[in-house]
């Protein structure tokens, strides 16, 4: 009876991953075109290899790895391989130049420093191909994290995204939308040396105020050697600073080292006629940038920024303020988690002993 | 006898995890669905039109080290001349809809919840952080395209580029 059960429960278990490799690729074979690229090895305690390649490496350093390219669609592909510059996207994170263009930060030109062997593969459904490529970094380059990026795009590189392309009617206009699509994988590249980490936000700008809301946008550029990832707070007062009236919480994703990016901040209200301060105040690897004061006139509805009015609006200690109340509250969810989880335990515990606790011998064996 | 019953239910789990994980070696990916737009007839007014499309889907299987999805676009021209900025052509995603279909319930997240202006810069739409988006997830982009009142009769076209990406 004992081992049957035990039986049951390997059963149970083997059911329940077979459902969890099963449903993936069911989903996926309803896809046509489907193909990746990615990192063949991962280094032992640096998980990121898992998903990308890292390296540290000197100046004028030559070494080769590979890549892993692959069609898990199910229907043959013809992909063209290239390498880009690492640049930063809109709202943060990694993304890459696209194919002959050039990024602005200091991952300029990264292009060039990687070579692959091949630059274009046909791939049939469920193929993979190892793609050899040479890392050469030149003898001059500075201390810093320089990213390039392996790129595999489908060709033809247009998946037709037709409107109704007829030949237009009398009178009409009509779209067609091309598609490029493209998988990237990055390519990191530690420098050693001094690590500079400096962020400065440039601008605050009303980027937008309709039925939906307002959007702002903050200008950001990472004036160090290192990724920059921030955290902090908008803060809209009134004209003279005595009053809070939203504070919006900031998570900013990763600038590259050089470059600027735009950060979209949405607010579900719509501002009353009326004057306004806008300020921004981010916290980065133990440093503060702050930019405040920056003056905002809102009249019949219609929104206009007016430069900064004020500087120093908030002490060091208001500054730490926010960032407390944040803390706390984040402190509040983990702590409210782990007591509800210390409950389910118990109730689990308690269900297990009552359903199966006294009915049978334990086995010598299982 | 017991025992040699208990080894042989230990390797044959330990060979079901060695297949689950081989077979979930995959990599990232996008998959795209067809965008249309209805034709409009010019009246002499800026009209917008909404974009058709249906899910787009990303496949993060086995991607725990973080990833986005990032947009950009062309100005529409329609070889005559004809051009219609790409700033009038816009983009969203709701968090609303990006749905699981499998793997790490915790979605990835939408970072372009209002309607933006495309550009040339890539516009990131969809991240997971590292250590989150480990699945395949559903989403439903939406499209807004204003047709300006001084538009001429044609045919336009844009492309547009959809990466997605892993790094840091």
């Amino acid at each position: 009876m004992k081992k049957l059960k035990n039986i049951n429960i390997v059963l149970v278990f083997v059911m329940l991953m077979l459902i969890t490799v099963v449903v993936p690729a069911a989903a996926q074979s309803s896809a046509e075109v489907s193909f990746g690229i990615r990192p063949t090895k991962a280094l032992e305690g640096e998980k990121e290899t898992f998903s990308y390649f890292s390296y540290r490496v000197s100046p004028g350093s030559i070494f080769n790895d590979e890549a892993l390219v692959l069609n898990d669609g199910n229907e043959t592909v013809i992909l063209k391989l290239y390498v880009a510059d690492g640049l930063t996207a809109i709202n943060g994170g990694t993304d890459f130049s696209k194919e002959g263009e050039e990024s602005s930060g200091i991952s300029r030109g990264t292009h060039s420093w990687i070579s692959l062997s091949e630059t274009e593969v046909v791939l049939a459904p469920g193929e993979e191909k190892l793609i050899p490529f040479q890392v050469s970094i030149p003898a001059d380059a500075s201390a810093g994290q320089y990213i390039a990026g392996l790129i595999a795009q489908a060709v033809p590189e247009d998946q037709n995204l037709s409107s109704e392309e007829t030949s237009s009617a009398e009178g009409e206009a009509q779209f067609a939308v091309k598609l490029i699509r493209r998988v990237g994988v990055a390519v990191v590249m530690n420098v050693p040396g001094e690590q500079v980490a400096s962020l400065n936000i440039d601008d605050i700008s009303l980027y937008r105020q309709d039925e939906a809301g307002t959007t702002f946008s903050i200008q950001l550029r990472n004036g160090g050697n290192t990724f920059m990832q921030s955290k902090g707070f908008f803060i809209v007062t009134d004209r003279n600073a005595e009053r809070i009236i939203t504070t919006i919480p900031l998570n900013f994703d990763t600038i590259l080292p050089g470059d600027k990016a735009t950060f979209y901040v949405p607010q579900a209200a719509r501002f009353a006629d009326g004057k306004y301060l806008l300020s921004v105040v981010l916290d980065y690897e133990g440093q503060r940038a702050i930019l405040e004061g920056i003056g905002m006139n809102i009249k019949n509805g219609q929104p206009e920024l007016e430069g900064q009015m004020l500087n120093n609006l908030f002490a060091p200690e208001e500054i730490e303020v926010f960032f407390e109340k944040e803390e706390k509250s984040e402190g509040f969810l983990w702590t409210t988690i782990a007591i509800l989880s210390f409950i389910l335990a118990l109730f689990v515990g308690w269900f297990v002993y009552r359903s199966g606790g006294k009915k049978e011998e334990a086995d010598p064996i299982f | 006898m017991k025992r040699m019953r208990s080894v042989w239910l230990a390797v044959f789990t330990a060979l079901i995890f060695i297949g689950l994980l081989t077979t979930h070696s995959s990599a990232l990916t996008i998959l795209t669905s067809a965008l249309s737009f209805p034709g409009v007839f010019l009246n002499g007014y800026d009209q917008s039109v909404l974009g058709v499309t249906s899910a787009w889907q990303v496949d993060a299987t086995s991607e725990a080290g973080g990833w986005n999805a990032a947009i950009s676009a062309t100005e529409f021209t329609n070889g005559f001349g004809g051009v219609i900025s790409v700033s009038n052509f816009e983009f969203r995603l709701a968090d609303a809809n990006i749905s699981l279909v499998s793997g790490d319930p915790v979605l990835p997240n939408s970072t372009q919840t209002s309607y933006t202006p495309l550009s040339g810069t890539a516009l990131k739409f969809i991240s997971a952080a590292s250590g989150t988006g480990d699945g395949v997830y559903d989403f439903l982009p939406e499209f807004r395209l204003t047709v300006p009142a001084e538009t001429y009769v044609g045919s336009y076209t844009s492309t547009i580029t959809v990466s997605v990406n892993t790094g840091p």
